[in-house]
């Protein structure tokens, strides 16, 4: 195993990348900076078009910059061509070269550094044998199911031994058991390795299970960057929350230091002016007596989840979504009571 | 489910079609005497045979020749056609309607024409009467072909493939011989197929360009055919039509064979355009 270890783990950082598709159109990334430390798993999270395959196909060199830098372990990869940057991409589609059985898939990047067959034979084994794929070695890639032939992508990208791996959404075409599994050994490899990786998805679920951080990308430029609990706990700006889309949204107005909207009154450090209280639905606190303290709220739906109830509240005119435990059973038309426990909203201008 | 009956009586129509005249010029081959009404010879000899397979005749450094002049063609047509197929099968450019126009033409102009004007500018820079003048002039109604052929299956190509070997560090040279060639296999077989049997067949160019000093084997059958010794010429007529069958043959063999049918289009059917699609695509193209 200890073969599998990449020559050098390195940060990777953009530095005001600007870079467009069509000559004349919009950028579809503007000044865009991101660090991703070395030997961290950073997810780019970020809705379709928002530009994060862009930044990835720019740090792989498959795209050029108009504008800015990018740097692998300190030093510019610009003037490197694709095929000499110090890292390996793992696609959306698994990409596994047809004329070639999973062996010959495996050791391509082996091939293509020119190394000898007794190295290459042991070292796409140690792969075959990390990724769970050891007995399918001269499969075709037509006889292996999505899920193997993913495991095979991820092997071929890791056995050149890339100081940077970069996953473009490669789970996002398996179903959800295939991707449990994957996200686990994606994590297990990773950590083993200690290699720096950037793994894009939009998927926020799949984000916060993986990563070590997680950058949101809107609109061409990172809003926030930070370990996974910061984003739901302290969203940097209502775009952020309104994306993860986790929180109810409150509407109200900051004054002299506190919020005022439909859930009362909320001391904050804010400015003043409109302002909205972010409120995950597991936090609201929901009391099926009355006449409990709270506010009156009407229960308009109510879904039972399994282990959870999710409950449609009307609150003076504005609906809050509350996660509640099984117990708490709340009918549709039901008057119920509704609190927020002090220190569990959040104040975002705007 | 309805089983074609159509398919297989054309199949055997075509085979019919094709080896009939070869049945007959190998009885040709080997008549000494066959007179009108006869329906079959009245004596038979090898003496044909014996001129055409004569180690000290023209025929055998035809044969050379011709196959050198044909494998040149093939291999610098496809290599032409690949990068130009690659330009009109994947990119858009302006006047890309016009090229592909452009190059029908020397397969709509009468090859006469063509070669006539083509002699006179060959004339002026010495490029008659050589070797290397006779396969540049095979490369003008051959490389159309191969760029046509070779574009379908570009656009058939997915280039996710190329930027895939790329990222796991493969260069240019090292991504089309590994990964773009290999998923253009059959078009390229298809292509190098054709232009090899376009330039082995081809007469006016090579009378033209060639002056006489450059015997292929269709000159060869040609003189032998004006000559009237049918014998010989039917003989002849063998040894120019049997290479290119047993080379079809093979490559036919590598393009329908286990090889072609493995891919069963689940995973990529844009890495692996099959001839019949290949073939589709040049009506198309």
């Amino acid at each position: 195993m200890a073969d599998a270890v990449p020559q050098r783990s390195a940060d990777v950082r953009f530095d005001g990348v600007v870079a467009r598709y069509d000559r004349g159109g919009p950028p579809v990334l503007d000044g865009f900076g991101l660090t991703v430390d070395e030997g961290t798993l950073t997810s780019l999270l970020g809705p379709s078009g928002c530009g994060k395959t862009t930044a990835l196909r720019l740090l792989a060199g498959l795209l050029a910059p108009l504008a800015g830098d990018i740097l692998v372990g300190g030093r510019s990869v610009l003037a490197l061509p694709t095929h000499r940057r110090p890292l390996a991409v793992v696609f959306q589609q698994p990409l596994l070269f047809p004329h070639l059985d999973v062996t010959g898939n495996i050791g391509f990047g082996l091939r293509m550094q020119g190394l000898d067959r007794a190295t290459t034979r042991r070292r796409v084994a140690d792969m075959l044998d990390l990724v769970h794929l050891t007995g399918l070695e001269s499969r075709r890639p037509a006889q292996l199911s999505g899920g193997q032939e993913q495991r095979v992508a991820l092997a071929r990208a890791l056995v050149v031994r890339p100081s940077v791996l970069l996953l473009d959404e490669p789970l996002s075409q398996l179903d959800a058991g295939l991707q449990q599994e994957m996200r686990e050994l994606v994590r297990t490899v990773q950590r083993e390795l200690r290699l720096t990786t950037l793994f894009v998805t939009h998927d926020q679920e799949e984000a916060a299970a993986l990563s070590d951080r997680v950058a949101v990308m809107l609109d061409g430029r990172i809003a926030q960057h930070g370990p996974p609990q910061d984003l739901y706990e302290r969203p940097a700006s209502l775009s952020v929350a309104r994306f993860l889309g986790t929180a109810n949204l409150v509407p109200g107005v900051v004054r002299e230091g506190s919020w005022t909207g439909p859930l009362g009154r909320i001391a904050t450090g804010a400015p003043d002016g409109a302002a909205t209280l972010a409120v995950r639905q597991e936090s609201l606190v929901v009391d099926l007596d009355p006449d409990a303290d709270g506010l009156p709220a009407l229960v308009t739906d109510a879904r039972y989840r399994g282990t959870s109830w999710e409950l449609d509240l009307q609150v003076d005119g504005t609906v809050l979504h509350a996660v509640t435990a099984p117990t708490i059973k709340a009918a549709p038309g039901d008057l119920v009571r509704v609190r927020l426990p002090p220190g569990h909203g959040y104040v975002l201008p705007g | 489910m309805r089983r074609a009956v159509g398919a297989p009586l054309l199949v055997t129509g075509l085979v019919v079609a094709v080896l009939t005249p070869l049945v007959l010029l190998a009885v040709w081959a080997v008549t000494e005497t066959w007179r009108y009404p006869a329906l079959w010879p009245q004596a038979f000899d090898d003496r044909a045979l014996r001129v055409v397979t004569d180690p000290g005749s023209t025929i055998l450094p035809g044969l050379v020749t011709s196959a050198g002049i044909a494998a040149t063609v093939a291999v610098v047509s496809c290599a032409i056609g690949l990068a130009a197929g690659r330009a009109l099968g994947l990119h858009t450019f302006p006047g890309r309607g016009l090229v592909r126009f452009a190059l029908l033409a020397p397969v709509i102009v009468p090859g006469i024409t063509v070669s006539l004007g083509i002699q006179v500018v060959f004339i002026r820079y010495h490029l008659t009467d050589t070797v290397h003048g006779v396969v540049l002039a095979h490369l003008i109604p051959a490389t159309p072909y191969a760029t046509l052929v070779l574009a379908a299956a570009y656009t058939r190509l997915d280039t996710a493939f190329e930027d895939q070997a790329r990222v796991l560090g493969a260069g240019p040279l090292r991504v089309l011989l590994h990964v773009t060639l290999p998923a253009l296999r059959p078009a390229l077989t298809v292509a190098l197929m054709l232009t090899f049997l376009i330039s082995w067949n081809e007469y006016v160019l090579t009378l033209l360009i060639g002056g006489g000093s450059v015997s292929t084997l269709p000159l060869l059958l040609f003189s032998a055919i004006g000559s009237g010794d049918t014998s010989v010429a039917a003989a002849l007529a063998m040894v120019v039509s049997i290479p290119p069958l047993l080379f079809v043959g093979v490559t036919a063999r590598a393009l329908t064979g286990p090889g072609a049918g493995r891919n069963d289009g689940r995973a990529d059917p844009g890495m692996h355009p099959g001839a019949g699609a290949t073939l589709a695509g040049l009506g198309r193209a």
